[in-house]
């Protein structure tokens, strides 16, 4: 344990806060709560590393508990290392090992997405899958897309491009919503700036969440280096996931104390770049009007993430738009966390502050950055939900 | 009033006094013991929990040292779940005088101590919050150790052979008739009864309180009593016991323990038996030197600070502080007073109560004519948890729960999974900390032996992790309002239990520490409005 984590172990006062903030503990009692399996265990595993409770599985690495915090404790950075360890001493279901290879799933994909597609809508399979599998049969199954976004994107060449940009696409943007990397290089194109893509590996995340540090820990060091060899020639890094940007920025450093400090600071949301542009007066804000109104979800790791919502602050440009903010906190799907027989009703609880929201503010359409957010929006409202960059896209003509 | 009659009356719920119980008791030898406090009242639960190899004696007292390492040995075996065999590191500065590192190399192989050279580098590797210029590492078997637990142990053994226990009752009064010991007189603290136990002998055990003691039977005896003060810090900061490799002085041994770090100690001769208030004074010296060992020190978060009265005597008494003998001293005072029936056990440490206890016994088997011998070394203090009742417990209190309650519970521990496991409302964590379940507490509260909440953190350490109480008092008291001995004004329960612990919070109310006493106190001033009411 290093010093930094020692120190912030004992920055702990117990305030609770993070328990009252986390939005399991809130909805069942079987989950110990942030507090509980993350700084007090902590304590415990200096002495003994496998004193990790069993409702650890019930984190579903949200980090709300690391944005209430008031003392800055690392808390979901100790949850997620005792998942890990306890997966590594109790092992896992088969189940969650094929939930968190989400780059794998998505290879897999290709040879029939639109056979996937059919089968996962088929309920008697899928009420086998969950006798079976313990995947629930309730929950939307994410639609693979026909063409992947690797495949789809065309690079261009743009001669005196303003910025050298790199695009960290992500597994959900590249398997299952292209639309949305092809929204994004649409948008930098219409601003002269050329867009890279690199076949990067799945950021990590999933595997984290199910307590595979040791398979994630590979990935991270083969993105790092790929990463490393862009910002050496003065690449900027882009994504559309928050998840993926809080992964690469903020949990190799945690969990794997790889060095990312090179590109941290070089790497951004893609509407933060957007903003970036605008405060040099660079981005192009003659923009169609959009005269509707949508709802806005804010994915819990953009939260996290500390930056904001940049995205609201580039859509402001488009004349007409009203967006109003659902201001109802996580939606609960957390990745793969909300499949998961035993944690659908969880994720389905916390998911109705979502669709009381929308209600209220009587939208039928919203838009969040995070794929899997998209979808359980969907899921628990029926809305029409999509990424803020699409919306841009549409306001530029170039949807 | 009818009298209660024993043969042996022990006065002192020490280590001492509980290991002279439990040896009267397995030799079967009628005896009860009477405590002014709970047991560990005094100094057996003011020390680091360090047991001692002998390593630290071995160049000044060889034979105290050798003592040290069989009943280290002893205890191990006994009473494992007492004993957490960490193992020990003495480690040399620069600075220190490093001729002193061969003749205490001699000194333990001497004493039969093992010792083992360890790489420098390699101990900055293992334990990377030592000082980087530690010059020369040993390894040798020094353990943490659990005072309240052995001492529970110890009672609850020989309460299987008939002994009996009065805590919370102090001495007021000695019968003797004829130069002999007739019985004693007990005043109870919590109700003000008065008990009068009749006996032939009794052993004075009851360290600082030693020389008060005697004077109740018109005997001199003189204890010097030497203050220490002990800093608990809110993690391990090592996993093995450190000791500075110079002579013994203060602020020279780290003791990780379970959860904390026990770090001391100082020494400075008081009047008080009862003189156990840490000073911030104190506690700044004591950084400053452990600084030495451990550079990041000032920065790690202190919870509490303590100190218990070391009761040292020398016979003739010339000599005070730290060079006073460690070793303990069995006075008869029909030889040295002509009082028959009385002896006292003055003197020692921790580490070699066991054998005090037997030398004790020893003695007093020969005068009440005894034959049996002594058994306290062979016979297991405890049976250890069953691999299948910790399975059990770990599915209702987690790992952690569960092996740390399995420790503290002993045989305990198969009654309050089996509560747990029928009555899933028992498996909430009462003390977060210290990962206490209500079981656990409801269990202890039951157990006939407990009175106040500090009875209760003192066998479940509820209160005694980082909040020190914050959370874990009002939600103990609140579930235990159906005991009678709970059932009074909360107010006072909750007053009386937080200042003990606040006691030891204001002499570190620095950093951290002060942010959770900012909270502590908006929680029972304000949201409570304790100050407010009557």
């Amino acid at each position: 344990m290093t010093q930094e984590n020692r120190l912030a172990l004992d920055n702990c006062i117990k305030c609770s806060i993070c328990v009252s903030h986390c939005p399991v503990a809130k909805v069942t009692e079987r989950f110990a709560g942030p507090k509980q399996n993350g700084p007090d265990l902590e304590r415990f595993r200096l002495e003994e590393p496998a004193a990790v409770h069993p409702s650890i599985g019930y984190c579903s690495n949200c980090k709300n508990c690391d944005v209430a915090c008031p003392s800055g404790v690392s808390i979901s950075a100790m949850n997620a290392k005792a998942k890990g360890e306890y997966v590594t001493l109790h092992g896992a279901p088969l189940r969650d090992k094929i939930l968190a290879r989400v780059e794998q799933m998505g290879k897999a994909s290709r040879l029939a997405p639109s056979l996937v597609n059919r089968l996962g809508r088929i309920k008697p399979l899928r009420v086998l899958g969950e006798a079976m599998m313990g995947v629930s049969s309730e929950m939307t199954m994410p639609t693979y897309a026909k063409k992947t976004f690797l495949e789809m994107f065309q690079p261009k060449k743009i001669t005196a491009s303003k910025d050298k940009v790199l695009y960290f696409q992500g597994c959900y943007v590249n398997y299952n919503t292209p639309e949305v990397g092809m929204a994004l290089a649409a948008v930098l194109a219409y601003h002269d700036i050329e867009l890279t893509v690199e076949p990067f590996n799945c950021c990590g995340l999933p595997l984290i969440a199910n307590g595979f540090l040791d398979v994630a820990r590979e990935y991270a060091q083969k993105n790092v280096s790929k990463l490393q060899q862009y910002i050496e020639q003065g690449y900027r890094i882009i994504t559309t996931c928050p998840s993926c940007n809080l992964t690469l920025r903020r949990e190799y450093q945690e969990l794997f104390d790889l060095d990312t400090s090179q590109f941290n600071e070089q790497m951004m949301d893609a509407f933060e770049f957007l903003n970036l542009l605008d405060q040099r007066g660079e981005l192009k804000v003659e923009l169609q009007e959009l005269p509707k109104r949508v709802g806005y979800h804010q994915p819990c790791h953009l939260k996290a993430a500390g930056c904001g919502i940049p995205s609201l602050e580039t859509l402001r440009h488009i004349p007409g738009l009203e967006v109003r903010d659902l201001d109802a906190g996580c939606c609960g799907l957390s990745g793969s966390y909300g499949f998961k027989k035993e944690k659908y009703p969880i994720s389905q609880e916390i998911g109705q502050n979502i669709s009381r929201a929308v209600q209220e503010l009587a939208v039928d359409q919203v838009i969040s950055e995070c794929g899997m957010c998209q979808l359980q929006v969907h899921h628990v409202t029926g809305a029409k939900v999509y990424h803020p960059i699409q919306l841009l896209a549409e306001a530029y003509h170039l949807a | 009033m009818a009298a209660e009659k024993a043969q042996v009356v022990v006065i002192g719920g020490g280590a001492t006094g509980t290991g002279i119980l439990r040896d009267l008791a397995l030799r079967g030898i009628s005896a009860i013991l009477v405590e002014q406090g709970d047991l560990a009242h005094g100094t057996s639960s003011r020390f680091h929990g360090l047991l001692h190899s002998g390593a630290r004696y071995a160049v000044k007292d060889k034979e105290a040292a050798r003592e040290c390492l069989e009943e280290n040995m002893i205890l191990r075996r006994i009473a494992p779940n007492c004993v957490e065999n960490t193992g020990g590191l003495f480690v040399q500065l620069p600075e220190d005088n490093a001729e002193y590192a061969d003749q205490w190399l001699a000194a333990c192989a001497e004493s039969g101590i093992p010792t083992e050279e360890l790489d420098p580098r390699e101990l900055r590797r293992n334990t990377p919050v030592l000082h980087h210029r530690v010059t020369r590492a040993f390894i040798v078997p020094d353990c943490a150790v659990d005072g309240f637990r052995v001492l529970w142990s110890n009672v609850n053994s020989a309460r299987r052979y008939g002994a009996r226990l009065y805590t919370y009752h102090s001495l007021t009064g000695i019968q003797q008739s004829n130069g002999k010991v007739t019985g004693v007189e007990l005043t109870n603290q919590l109700t003000g009864e008065r008990k009068y136990i009749e006996c032939e002998m009794i052993i004075n055990s009851t360290g600082a309180w030693g020389g008060a003691v005697a004077a109740l039977a018109g005997i001199e005896l003189n204890i010097i009593k030497d203050k220490g003060t002990l800093v608990a810090y809110n993690h391990r900061l090592t996993n093995q016991v450190v000791n500075r490799l110079r002579p013994p002085g203060d602020g020279d041994i780290f003791v990780p323990h379970g959860t904390i770090t026990i770090f001391g100690t100082t020494s400075v001769t008081v009047n008080d038996a009862a003189c156990t208030k840490p000073g911030h004074g104190e506690v700044l010296d004591l950084i400053k030197i452990g600084q030495e060992m451990i550079p990041d020190l000032e920065n790690y978060r202190l919870i509490r600070a303590f100190a218990g009265v070391r009761p040292l005597y020398q016979a003739g008494n010339t000599a005070g502080g730290r060079s006073v003998t460690r070793n303990f001293a069995l006075v008869d005072h029909q030889e040295r007073d002509g009082l028959q029936g009385f002896i006292s056990i003055v003197g020692g440490k921790f580490t070699t109560f066991r054998l005090m206890a037997e030398k004790t016994v020893d003695l007093a088997a020969k005068r009440l004519d005894v034959t049996a011998p002594c058994r306290t070394a062979e016979e297991s203090l405890t049976s250890p948890v069953s691999e299948q009742w910790l399975e059990r417990g770990k599915r209702v209190f987690g790992i952690p729960g569960a092996k740390k309650a399995a420790d503290r519970l002993g045989d305990s521990f198969q009654r309050v999974v089996e509560e747990a496991e029928k009555n899933p409302d028992q498996r909430k964590i009462f003390c977060e900390c210290e990962v206490v379940s209500l079981a656990e507490i409801v269990h202890v509260a039951g157990d006939g032996d407990s009175f106040t909440l500090g009875d209760i953190r003192r066998k479940t350490r509820m209160g005694m992790g980082t909040c020190q109480g914050t959370f874990c008092s009002y939600r103990t008291l609140g579930a235990l309002s159906g005991y009678s001995q709970f059932a009074g004004n909360h107010r006072e329960y909750l007053t009386k239990f937080l200042q003990k612990r606040w006691k030891g919070i204001r002499p570190v109310l620095w950093g951290q520490q002060l942010r959770e006493a900012q909270l502590s106190s908006a929680i029972y001033c304000s949201l409570f409005g304790m100050e407010r009411m009557l």
